[in-house]
């Protein structure tokens, strides 16, 4: 599913919940439902965050009983905290996240190698073609055999893209494998939220 | 055959779109134990098969009855049928990973022509012989239904039986009918004969089509029991019927994503080219208090944020200006909004379109079909110039300035006046916008002019009528792309004529194409309708190979004495009626709206069926 499919997704649901939804100004109202980043298609997650704004007050409690009545299976929500309407949105906030990947074979030593240098890729830009290295963006890794557990960069600029990193780890090993990639934390820069 | 879904979900990262192979959309109905399984197919890709009304309906009729579990599955996606083949996995239904085959119906949805191949993917995927003979007892039955089964022969050797007419009960009753059967013991052949008794079905296989040189001089039946001239079978209540229930809510946008309220099924006007306007008939309406129930259960069970009146001319449903305002009211708050597709032009809706405006807008399409009053009364729509005018006027004063006008080109008496006239209509529409004062009209105006190639259908007046060759098709095309430079605002948007003359041929084939279908398939036909799939050369060769003359199915004027494939059939609609309405097209004579009087279609046998 895309980002958008995840965002209309949620919005339905609200709407069957028969929630209190506020809209935005203008030609084409839409519902206040903005979500901290986006999951790449094909990555599952079990922590994901959203901002939603409601026309009236309800509790927490309510919120998440309606939601979950109403979402697919599959979808749910764990956790809602109500913040002040000029709270700073959590794409603003956002700092890091943690994922697990599982790779087909053994990436463990590689995966130690990788890191221990500079990890330069070719990124598409605007301006064309340029090389960076996403090593920074890369605040720890924990490796087991096939099973990794990564910390990367992720705030309003970008972040850490698994992708290129793996596919540098692929370059570096001379071979292809398969690999799924799941999201398990974000981390904003106030915590308890 | 053994499958695991679980299996294929990891291989599904290498194809696009992979929500449309997983199911679990919201209110998808899984039933566990029941006693028969029925397959609800359709074989086109997911996001067009989602967003069939038809198959809605009957996704919630069968699965109403408590015997009966219907699943559903749609025509894999190209990558996705390499995916499959290639890793030995059969087609599944969406609701339990169930293999297709192992389903006791199978029964296939068929909109258009040019979805045949697909059917043939589906089945093969699935361990299904092609043919309704090669099908053993252990096999499922498969049938279809959909306007297409009004001519099913070109498709009538796959399928065992075929369904026509309304099928909400129908379908149910075949279901329950094979079901009662197989509970007896009953042989295939017992309960094709159980099966051609119910009112709606017809089993090819107890018909035989006899030929004399290449021409087909009568059709045989070969059943003593079935029934001389299988009739469609008719819905009477609209309003008792079952609707929707509660619908699925895909996670891909599809191509219809919103909830349809049908107004009414039917048609009066009688434009002669329209096979919907005549298989469907009689009208028959839902009330007013019909509609809106299910429009607030709908929406509640959805979270739908969209409402679309569907009907075949929903300007024509007798309480349209009192509904229009009334959903509109009714789901201002939660910003719904509403669209009204098949609005004709001479209906009267200008302060409904003011009001629709206010919720949010949405793409304007006007169907004049023909350039020239004389061709307009030939295909007796009804409109006229002014009527066209006018609407685009409304339309431009309550701050549209997209509008698409829709014609067909090589409708029976065309010349090029006709064509040019296209042009002509499209000019005065342009000037209409731009004579408007600056601020009271739109930005900049985007006036569409589509247009599609006529194809002749069965049960319709034309359906003796000649396809124009591709030579003539494309010539007017030219004539028209160049009449249209200049015009200010103005798109030309025009279809691949090669491909309506394949629909032309299957939409009055016979069943000597079957052959030919296969074949096409085998050299790798698949998704006709997209222009990026469609293999011309395949379809060349098959042809070839098996002896079939595409102009004498597409491009001959029939005579009206003709054995027509379709002659066995009952539509309700006499040929007798189709006979005088053809000679009054080609005298230019209208007929009016049945509304204001009937016109006697349906003879005397069903007189009574119309209430009119």
């Amino acid at each position: 599913m895309s980002h958008l499919d995840v965002q209309r997704l949620f919005q339905r649901a609200m709407h069957r919940a028969n929630l209190p939804m506020a809209y935005s100004q203008g030609f084409n109202p839409h519902p206040i439902v903005s979500f901290a980043t986006a999951l790449a298609v094909g990555y599952t997650s079990i922590s994901e965050w959203v901002d939603v704004k409601l026309a009236k007050d309800i509790t927490e409690t309510e919120f998440i009983e309606k939601m979950n009545s109403a979402l697919p299976a599959g979808f749910c929500v764990l956790k809602a905290k109500i913040v002040e309407n000029n709270a700073k949105s959590l794409t603003a906030i956002m700092k890091a996240a943690e994922y697990d990947v599982t790779a087909s074979c053994d990436i463990e030593d590689a995966m130690h190698e990788l890191l221990s240098d500079d990890i330069v890729v070719t990124k598409k830009t605007k301006s064309g073609m340029k090389e960076v290295n996403i090593r920074p963006d890369v605040y720890a890794v924990d490796a087991h055999g096939s099973s990794i557990h990564i910390t990367g960069r992720l705030d309003a600029a970008g972040g850490l893209n698994i992708e290129l990193l793996m596919g540098s780890l692929k370059e570096k090993m001379g071979g292809d494998f398969g690999y799924t990639v799941r999201r398990t934390n974000i981390i904003f820069e106030t915590e308890g939220k | 055959m053994k499958f695991d879904f679980k299996e294929l979900e990891k291989q599904l990262g290498r194809v696009e779109k992979p929500a449309r192979y997983v199911g679990n959309e919201f209110n998808i109905i899984r039933k566990e134990g029941a006693k028969l399984k029925f397959a609800l197919l359709f074989p086109d890709v997911y996001e067009i098969g989602m967003s069939h009304l038809g198959s809605r309906i009957l996704y919630n009729a069968l699965n109403s009855v408590e015997d009966i579990a219907c699943e559903r599955a749609y025509a894999p996606w190209v990558d996705m049928e390499t995916l499959l083949r290639e890793k030995g996995y059969p087609l599944y239904s969406l609701e339990t990973y169930t293999p297709l085959g192992e389903f006791d119906i199978l029964g296939f949805s068929l909109l258009y022509e040019m979805c045949y191949t697909n059917i043939l993917t589906m089945l093969e995927l699935s361990s299904v012989p092609f043919l309704s003979k090669d099908r053993g007892e252990e096999d499922p039955l498969v049938v279809c239904g959909g306007p297409c089964a009004c001519n099913s022969e070109p498709v009538a050797d796959i399928f065992d039986a075929v369904m026509i007419g309304d099928g909400e009960e129908l379908a149910i009753e075949v279901a329950n009918t094979v079901l009662k059967e197989k509970e007896r013991g009953a042989k295939r052949h017992e309960i094709l004969l159980a099966l051609s008794k119910i009112e709606g079905v017809y089993v090819p296989s107890f018909y035989n089509p006899v030929y004399e040189g290449y021409d087909l001089v009568r059709i045989e039946k070969t059943q003593k029991e079935a029934p001389e001239k299988p009739s469609k079978r008719i819905l009477k209540n609209l309003d008792t019927a079952t609707y929707i229930g509660k619908p699925l809510v895909p996670f891909l946008p599809i191509t219809h994503d919103r909830i349809a309220l049908e107004l009414f099924r039917g048609c009066t006007r009688g434009c002669r080219f329209c096979q919907a306007g005549f298989i469907y008939r009689p009208i028959r309406e839902r009330k007013m208090d019909t509609v809106m129930e299910q429009a607030r259960s709908l929406i509640n069970c959805t979270g739908y944020d969209e409402i679309s009146l569907f009907s075949l001319s929903s300007g024509d449903y007798s309480k349209i200006h009192e509904i229009v305002p009334k959903l509109i009211d009714e789901f201002n708050d939660e910003h719904v909004s509403l669209s009204l597709p098949s609005l004709r032009i001479d209906s009267f809706l200008k302060d409904d379109l003011e009001k629709i405006q206010s919720v949010r807008k949405t793409g304007l399409t006007f169907a004049p079909e023909a350039g020239t009053q004389r061709l307009r009364d030939v295909i007796n729509k009804g409109v006229t110039e002014e009527d066209l005018l006018r609407s685009a006027k409304d339309a431009f004063e309550a701050g549209w300035n997209s509008v698409k006008l829709y014609f067909m080109i090589g409708l029976p008496t065309e010349t090029d006046d006709d064509i040019l006239g296209i042009a002509d209509l499209a000019r005065k529409v342009s000037r209409e916008f731009y004579s408007m004062p600056k601020d009271k009209r739109g930005k900049g105006l985007r006036l569409v002019v589509s247009t599609s190639s006529f194809v002749p259908k069965p049960f319709t007046p034309f359906q003796w009528e000649a396809q124009d060759s591709l030579d003539e098709i494309r010539r007017k095309q030219m004539l028209l792309k160049d009449a249209l430079k200049g015009i200010r605002g103005v798109e030309f948007s025009y279809h691949e004529s090669t491909i309506s003359k394949l629909e032309a041929v299957f939409a009055r084939g016979d069943r000597r194409l079957c052959a030919a279908l296969i074949e096409a398939y085998r050299l790798g036909a698949r998704f006709d309708s997209w222009d990026e799939h469609f293999k011309e050369e395949a379809w060349i060769e098959a042809f070839a190979k098996c002896g079939i003359d595409t102009e004498y199915f597409a491009n001959r004027k029939r005579s009206t004495e003709e054995v027509l494939p379709w002659s066995h059939i009952d539509m309700t609609v006499t040929e007798e009626y189709f006979k005088k309405e053809l000679e009054r097209a080609l005298e230019g004579k209208t007929t009016p709206d049945c509304r204001k009087g009937c016109n006697g279609c349906f003879g005397k046998k069903y007189a009574d069926y119309c209430k009119i």
